[in-house]
Formats: structure tokens, C-alpha cells, sequence
């Protein structure tokens, strides 16, 4: 209908344009002015857009930070997993992951199994459809979803770097991201049982990051460790290629933090959702530096030298941490919060260890474990949280991805088998898988 | 044996020397130098290069190389892992010198790479069997 009169307008001639001057005017004001019902959707829809690039962002930082910590000889192959899996979650999110998220009323399983069927966006300029101006597009909504589940299925790259084969990989990836994600996240922000529980997870420390970290651990058991990881029962370290890489990755994830958990207000239309995000984004910010913090003075008295890489995963694990209640925490409480994600990282990693369970960047413990703590941390500042809730809600989520990610890492290795070869693995993924190498000045070959 | 050193990357890599001007020249000037091979700190070789440099040497080659001596390894950690660092990195220095400032370089040398921690390093002097300028054809004392 606006679209019409603006046209119309167009097409008046020159001399009736000087006539009418002040009609005109006054005309053209009333039109470009949105409707006060039209305003909340679109500073909403606008809060996505730059909250999902903002996530976007992060498949960047997943991926300088992997490159960086996987040693010199399967950085190209890390990088290639990297695009591959943020590329296939795209796809495979709308055609399969977004409405079996988000089914509205049309639940497969009411409040279990949502609705298979294939993304739809809005027609161009919601020409014949009423939209819901009280939320937001839904191309901006899918667009800011599909980069969450994209996150999820970053983390697995990681933990199982080195060792695991491109395509059966993948292949998870895609069950991850089209199926297991998606169910899971409809439990609670679909609408679903977890939800109508009282489950609490703002933007997602359980429904993301536990997610990723329960597929990963799964995954890192059948796998096996690197070969010499674990010799006559030591710990053989595998010092990381690039430790510049995996510092911009950190700092990139960082920035899309911003969006990942400020965006998770889902609103922008008042001046309270806008307040509110502000708060989200300084909480987000405070308790990524207290994990860092925590990272650096635990690793000196521990170690005598503060370790980089714990400290890296310390930022991340006060991100985790703070992800499934960023908004009602002051910043008193999001430093605590953040600094016992840093806390649990740096006893974590070598706790891993100790089960000969051999996670390339530090995954599991700074989103699983820094995951399980946040979502339980929900109790302290919010009161709508119940502690057996969260509890539950852990559980239930983690059992469910534990399985099915075990049934699907099984039969990959049943049918494709998991692992290179061990000539492969000596040589590295990039020249013995891809033929190509990171740094090809550099290495002796 | 008390220690090894294995090279790793050689910026003047040493010539296998002929011997063809030897057969030409006769070796009529006899054993007048000395080869002088040192392992030093690696945070010491610029002190070191400017010692040699003011008794006389005008050149030698610099390698970096790792080993173990009396310093044997230390332990690092990494990610909560302790590890052994097994060989040390070193500089290996080799410097040709005639055989009357030998002595005085090898008090240089020792002067300049000394911390009195473990780990200095050490120094050996050759005898070495002919030098050659390839340029020139000279051999031994004026080949340096």
C-alpha cells in the first residue's frame, strides 16, 4: 500500500510539483514515516541483521583460533573443515534445522519433535501477508538462528582436530546441524518441554555451547587420542602452530559474543529491550575478561609462567559462562560468574588429559564444562530459575546429544571408518589429505 | 662424549675444499691455522661478535643448532603438561684464525660468552689441514 503512493508520488509532473509545494510536503512526511506498529519491528528486525553478522563473525574466530592451536602440518585442513561446516550448516538449517527449531503450531511431537519442512522467507516487501510486527522478519530471525547452529557445530571441529577424516566429518556435521541441534534447541526456544518446565538459557550455554561440547567429548572418546599424545603414561604436549592466529580468534569470538548474547534479548522496540541489551553486552564483556584474568594468575601459581592458550580459553570460558543469564547479573556477579569459567578451564584441561581424552583447543572444558556451570550460575541472579530445573534440563539435553552423537559417530566408523591412516596422521591432514599446505615456505618437506 | 649438537640452519654453509691448490701450491706454509669451534648462548652472540671482531677476526660462520651438555635438558609446561626440552638451542660459531691470534680469540670468545651460569658453552680449537679464497686461490694464511 506505501509502496504504491510512493510511486504515485513519483510520477507527479514538474509544474504540478511546484503547485502543489506545500501539499506535497506534507504528503511525503506522512509517507516516509513509519507507522508507530511498523517501528518495533524494524529496529528489531535491524538488531538481528547486525547481531547475526556479529555471530557470523565467529566461524572467522573458530577458525583463526583452531588454525592456530592444530600444529603446522593440518592448518589447511582445519581451515577447510572450518568453511565446509559453517557452509553445510547453512544449507542444511533451512532445509531441514529451522522449522524443526521453530515449528510455531505445527509440532510433529507436540513439544519434542518440531515440524519438517523447508525454510520459507517473507514474500519481498511483505507484499500479501500480515506480518507479525510485534517480533521481527522472519529472514532476519532465521538469518541470526542459523549462525548460532553454525557455532554449535564449530566447536566439534576443534576438539577433534588432526586425526579425523574430512567426509565422515562433514557427514556429522550435517546430522548435527540438520537434526540433533535443532530438536534439542526447540525443546527450550522452541516453545517445547524444557521450556514449559521453567528451563532458563538465555542464549544458549546449554542449548549451544553443552551441545557442541557433549557432541565434541563423544566424538573425542571413539576417536582416540593423537598418535604420541599419551606415551608410557605422560602427556606428550602438542605445542600449537600459530599462537598470533589463535589470539586474533579470541578476540574475534569475543566480538561476536556481543550479538550472540545481546541479540538473545529478541527485542529491540522499547526503550527497556534497549537498556537491556546494553547491560547484556557490558555483563558479556566483563565476565570474558574475568575468565582471562582468573586464567592468567591460576596458570602463574601453577605453573610458574602464565600459559597463553589457558588464558585464551579462560576469556572463553567466562563467555560461556556468563551466555545462559547475561542479563540479570550486575557486574559484580558476571566477574564471579566469568572468573569461575576460567577457573574450571585451566583444572579442566589437564584433567582431559589425565582420561587420556585428547581435545585439540581446549573445547570440551571451556564449552561443556564452562557451559554446565553458567547454566546452573542462572540460579544466583535470576529468580525465575529453579536449581533442579537446570539441573534437569543439563541432563536431559546432554544425554540426548551423548547418544544420538554416539550412534552417529558409530556407524561413520563402522561404515567409513573415523580415523587416517597413521602414515596420514604422522604426515599431516594438509599433504596427505589435501595436497596443499598452510605454510608451504616453512615446512621441510 | 659429553655432549652432541645437532645443526639445523647454516647461513655460510663450510666448503668441502679441493685439492686442487694444494697440489698446486704445495702446502709449503705448513699446519699456520687454526679452526676455533664455539657453542655460545645465543643471547650472547652479538657480545661475542663484537670481542673477535676487535682482536682481528674478519669473519666466521654462525649456525644455530640445539644439544646438550653438562646444562643437559629443563622442563617446560604446556597446557598443564609438563614436558622435557631435551636439547637446547645453541650458536655454533666456527672461526678460522691464523695460529698466533688463536689463543687470543679463544680468551675473546670465552670473555664475552661468559654468564657463570651453567649452559656457557665451549670452545675447541683445530688444527685445520688448509684454507682456500675461492676467488683468489689463495691458501691458509692468506686465504683468511
Amino acid at each position: 500500500m506505501r509502496r504504491e503512493l510512493t510511486s504515485k508520488l513519483r510520477t507527479v509532473s514538474l509544474a504540478g510539483l511546484l503547485l502543489t509545494v506545500p501539499q506535497l510536503a506534507a504528503a511525503q512526511e506522512a509517507d516516509v514515516t513509519p507507522l508507530n506498529a511498523d517501528i518495533g519491528f524494524i529496529f528489531t528486525t535491524f538488531m538481528f541483521l547486525v547481531s547475526g553478522f556479529l555471530v557470523f563473525f565467529m566461524a572467522a574466530g573458530f577458525a583463526m583460533l583452531e588454525a592456530g592451536l592444530v600444529r603446522g602440518k593440518n592448518v589447511a585442513m582445519q581451515l577447510t573443515k572450518n568453511m565446509a561446516l559453517f557452509s553445510l550448516a547453512s544449507l542444511f538449517f533451512y532445509i531441514l534445522g529451522y522449522n524443526l527449531m521453530y515449528p510455531g503450531d505445527g509440532w510433529t511431537i507436540q513439544n519434542v519433535i518440531g515440524a519438517f519442512s523447508v525454510t520459507a522467507l517473507e514474500p519481498v516487501g511483505l507484499e500479501g501477508v500480515e506480518a507479525d510486527l510485534t517480533y521481527a522478519s522472519v529472514g532476519s530471525d532465521f538469518f541470526f538462528q542459523l549462525m548460532f547452529c553454525a557455532a554449535t557445530a564449530s566447536i566439534v571441529s576443534g576438539a577433534l582436530a588432526e586425526r579425523i577424516k574430512l567426509w565422515p566429518f562433514l557427514v556429522f556435521v550435517i546430522v548435527l546441524v540438520a537434526v540433533i541441534y535443532p530438536i534439542q534447541a526447540s525443546w527450550k526456544w522452541g516453545g517445547g518441554f524444557l521450556d514449559a518446565m521453567g528451563f532458563q538459557d538465555f542464549a544458549g550455554s546449554t542449548v549451544v555451547h553443552s551441545v557442541g561440547g557433549w557432541a565434541a567429548l563423544t566424538g573425542a572418546i571413539i576417536l582416540g587420542p593423537r598418535l604420541g599424545k599419551y606415551r608410557d603414561g605422560k602427556v606428550n604436549p602438542m605445542p600449537g602452530s600459530n599462537l598470533a592466529l589463535a589470539t586474533l580468534g579470541t578476540f574475534i569470538l569475543w566480538l561476536g559474543w556481543f550479538g550472540f548474547n545481546g541479540g538473545s534479548q529478541l527485542y529491540m522496540d522499547t526503550s527497556g529491550n534497549v537498556a537491556d541489551i546494553s547491560r547484556i553486552f557490558s555483563n558479556t564483556n566483563t565476565s570474558a575478561a574475568a575468565g582471562a584474568v582468573a586464567a592468567l594468575i591460576l596458570t602463574q601459581l601453577l605453573y610458574k609462567k602464565p600459559d597463553l592458550t589457558m588464558i585464551l580459553n579462560g576469556a572463553l570460558a567466562g563467555l560461556v559462562s556468563i551466555t545462559a543469564e547475561p542479563l540479570t547479573p550486575s557486574l559484580v556477579s558476571a566477574t564471579l560468574i566469568g572468573a569461575v569459567g576460567g577457573v574450571i578451564v585451566v583444572f579442566a584441561v589437564p584433567l582431559l588429559d589425565r582420561l587420556k581424552i585428547d581435545d585439540v583447543v581446549g573445547a570440551i572444558p571451556v564449552h561443556l564444562f564452562a557451559g554446565i556451570w553458567g547454566t546452573l550460575a542462572v540460579c544466583f541472579t535470576n529468580s525465575a530459575a529453579s536449581f533442579s530445573v537446570q539441573l534437569t534440563s543439563i541432563v536431559i539435553v546432554g544425554a540426548f546429544v551423548t547418544v544420538a552423537s554416539a550412534v552417529v559417530w558409530l556407524v561413520l566408523n563402522a561404515m567409513f571408518g573415523l580415523r587416517v591412516s597413521e602414515e596420514a596422521e604422522i604426515t599431516g591432514l594438509d599433504r596427505s589429505e589435501l595436497g596443499m599446505e598452510a605454510y608451504p615456505e616453512f615446512s621441510g618437506s | 662424549m659429553s655432549g652432541i649438537f645437532l645443526g639445523r640452519k647454516v647461513y655460510a654453509a663450510p666448503q668441502q675444499f679441493e685439492c686442487v691448490a694444494s697440489l698446486t701450491s704445495g702446502r709449503t706454509k705448513g699446519r699456520r691455522v687454526k679452526l676455533i669451534i664455539a657453542t655460545i648462548k645465543p643471547f650472547k652472540l652479538e657480545d661475542v661478535r663484537e670481542a673477535v671482531s676487535e682482536v682481528g677476526v674478519s669473519g666466521m660462520m654462525v649456525s644455530e643448532v640445539k644439544g646438550f651438555g653438562a646444562q643437559s635438558g629443563h622442563t617446560e609446561t604446556y597446557r598443564g603438561a609438563e614436558y622435557t626440552v631435551n636439547f637446547v638451542p645453541k650458536i655454533k660459531l666456527e672461526i678460522a684464525v691464523t695460529d698466533a691470534a688463536a689463543a687470543g680469540v679463544v680468551e675473546a670468545i670465552t670473555k664475552a660468552a661468559r654468564t657463570g651460569k651453567i649452559g656457557d658453552g665451549k670452545v675447541f680449537v683445530l688444527d685445520l689441514e688448509q684454507a682456500l679464497r675461492v676467488r683468489t686461490g689463495e691458501t691458509n694464511e692468506e686465504a683468511l
